[in-house]
């Protein structure tokens, strides 16, 4: 097992190289397509997050508003429906030339709690970027900070593709379960 | 062992960050002509490295932050990290490992550029007793602030970092090596999969191995007192320990091996500075393995060295 002063240094290191990832591929003569692609979604995704953070909160409102009593199980009810994403274990892929990085997120009170890498096809050792990828994933939190690394190696673009399609998932839930609730308070 | 025609073996060697550089990469899958391109963004990352951090070079963002005292100056993520990284183990070996000991190293005549030989005019007071506490950091802006003159080295950590973006650009590659003059950074395995040996110098008969490591993946930083003697007082080498101002003489190699060069190369030196028994605390509490050599030519391994055999 791995002291927690080793896992510091190994975060501070890899965070380091990572930082610098993004000055690669603009200096690269030829950015490699898949991993610009994954910054285009990665931007797109991050746009999305806002509209359906919008959609939310209407939804609040007309489950706040009621002249119900309020009761323990309507207000989680109420703090179910403000979240981005939906509670729960969402997978994803993410794919480029060299391989496919395979991950699994979970996510509560859109928290991301659990990082895992459960499947990994490329050349090198999963060993690379496993744990620690997951871990800056799980110690940063914030997805848009997901834009600096993803000019990283291709490896990191597939790790972090996985997370974005793990991601986009959990929302279409959170939305899905959003229209269900408001669909039965109409009812 | 069989080599298929389509193997590509590619090694290239430059002169940089004071030392000499190589990168051997091998390859079933990919052409000469992309081996070469990454081989270019690799070089290129080191030496931007070597741009920023050279206390050798007046035009360095190193030279221009130590040039700026009292303000906050904005840097590249070139200075800006390995600097970050050694005020980190600055803390961790309280003040022992410490990248104020510029000013130290070039009253002791370490001010010549490797290449040009030029002399360093460092106009820098010098205060005497600045220590890492008077760098501070802002991670948000990412801007310095000396708190008082001082001249920053980041001679034990740039060269690792350098060595960790390079790998960086090669992990994609089935096989590749790194040596920058005492770090080794080593991929998975040769391309017929058996595993890399790195050699560890003998620290006084130089052209004899110490002992040969197995490794995968990582890197391995050795630290000696025998390549770099001190011109103005002989006994004392390049790594300097920043209390005492003296080279300490009871530990003469430090080899670590960690997941990343700026770690193994920080690592080495700290060891190197502090002394065989201090030196072994630290690794343990850092949960890494390394090889001391003392300076009556006894080997100390940390318990865990054993599986690199």
């Amino acid at each position: 097992m791995s002291s927690s002063l080793n896992q510091k240094l190994v975060a501070l290191c890899s965070a380091a190289v990572l930082s610098i990832a993004g000055y690669s591929m603009q200096q690269a003569a030829k950015p490699l397509p898949s991993a610009h692609a994954a910054v285009t979604t990665l931007n797109r995704v991050a746009t999305h997050h806002k509209t359906h953070h919008k959609v939310v909160k209407q939804k609040k409102k007309v489950v706040v508003h009621p002249k119900k009593k309020t009761t323990v199980a309507n207000l989680a009810t109420q703090a179910l429906l403000k979240q981005k994403y939906k509670n729960g274990t969402y997978s994803g892929v993410g794919q480029t030339q060299i391989g496919a990085v395979q991950v699994a997120v979970t996510l509560k009170k859109d928290r991301i709690i659990g990082v895992k890498i459960t499947g990994a096809d490329t050349h090198y050792p999963v060993s690379y970027i496993d744990p620690i990828l997951p871990q800056e994933l799980l110690a940063r939190q914030d997805i848009n900070k997901i834009d600096v690394v993803s000019g990283a190696t291709l490896s990191t673009a597939d790790f972090y593709y996985g997370v974005v399609s793990a991601l986009q998932k959990a929302q279409q839930a959170q939305v899905k379960y959003v229209a269900s609730v408001k669909k039965a308070h109409h009812a | 062992m069989l080599k298929s025609q389509q193997d590509t073996t590619i090694e290239r060697t430059m002169l940089l960050l004071g030392t000499i550089v190589t990168i051997k990469v091998e390859s079933k899958e990919v052409s000469a002509a992309v081996i070469e391109q990454t081989l270019d963004r690799a070089f290129a990352k080191m030496q931007q490295v070597e741009l920023a951090c050279s206390r050798f070079d007046e035009k360095s963002e190193l030279r221009r932050v130590c040039n700026r005292v009292g303000v906050p100056t904005l840097c590249s993520e070139y200075l800006y990290e390995p600097l970050r990284f050694a005020l980190m183990m600055s803390e961790i070996t309280d003040g022992v490992f410490d990248p104020t000991v510029g000013r130290v190293m070039y009253a002791n005549g370490f001010s010549e550029h490797y290449l040009t030989g030029t002399k360093v005019h460092d106009e820098t007071a010098n205060p005497g007793d600045v220590t890492y506490k008077d760098v501070v950091l802002d991670d948000t802006q990412r801007t310095i602030l000396l708190k008082r003159p001082l001249t920053l080295d980041l001679g034990a950590v740039a060269k690792g970092f350098a060595v960790d973006l390079a790998v960086k650009e090669l992990n994609g590659f089935e096989s590749f090596w790194i040596d920058a003059g005492g770090d080794v950074f080593v991929g998975s395995h040769h391309l017929d999969g058996t595993p890399w040996h790195v050699a560890v110098r003998h620290p006084v008969q130089t052209d004899k191995i110490l002992c040969t490591l197995q490794a995968a993946q990582v890197a391995i930083c050795t630290s000696g007192g025998y390549e770099r003697r001190n011109r103005i007082e002989p006994e004392n080498h390049h790594l300097i320990h920043p209390i005492t101002g003296k080279s300490p003489d009871h530990v003469i190699s430090s080899t670590v091996i960690a997941p990343f060069a700026m770690m193994a190369d920080a690592f080495s030196t700290a060891a190197f500075v502090l002394g065989i028994e201090d030196a072994k605390k630290l690794l343990q509490t850092a949960d890494l393995e390394g090889l001391l050599v003392d300076n009556e030519l006894e080997c100390h391994r940390t318990s865990g060295l054993g599986r690199y055999f």
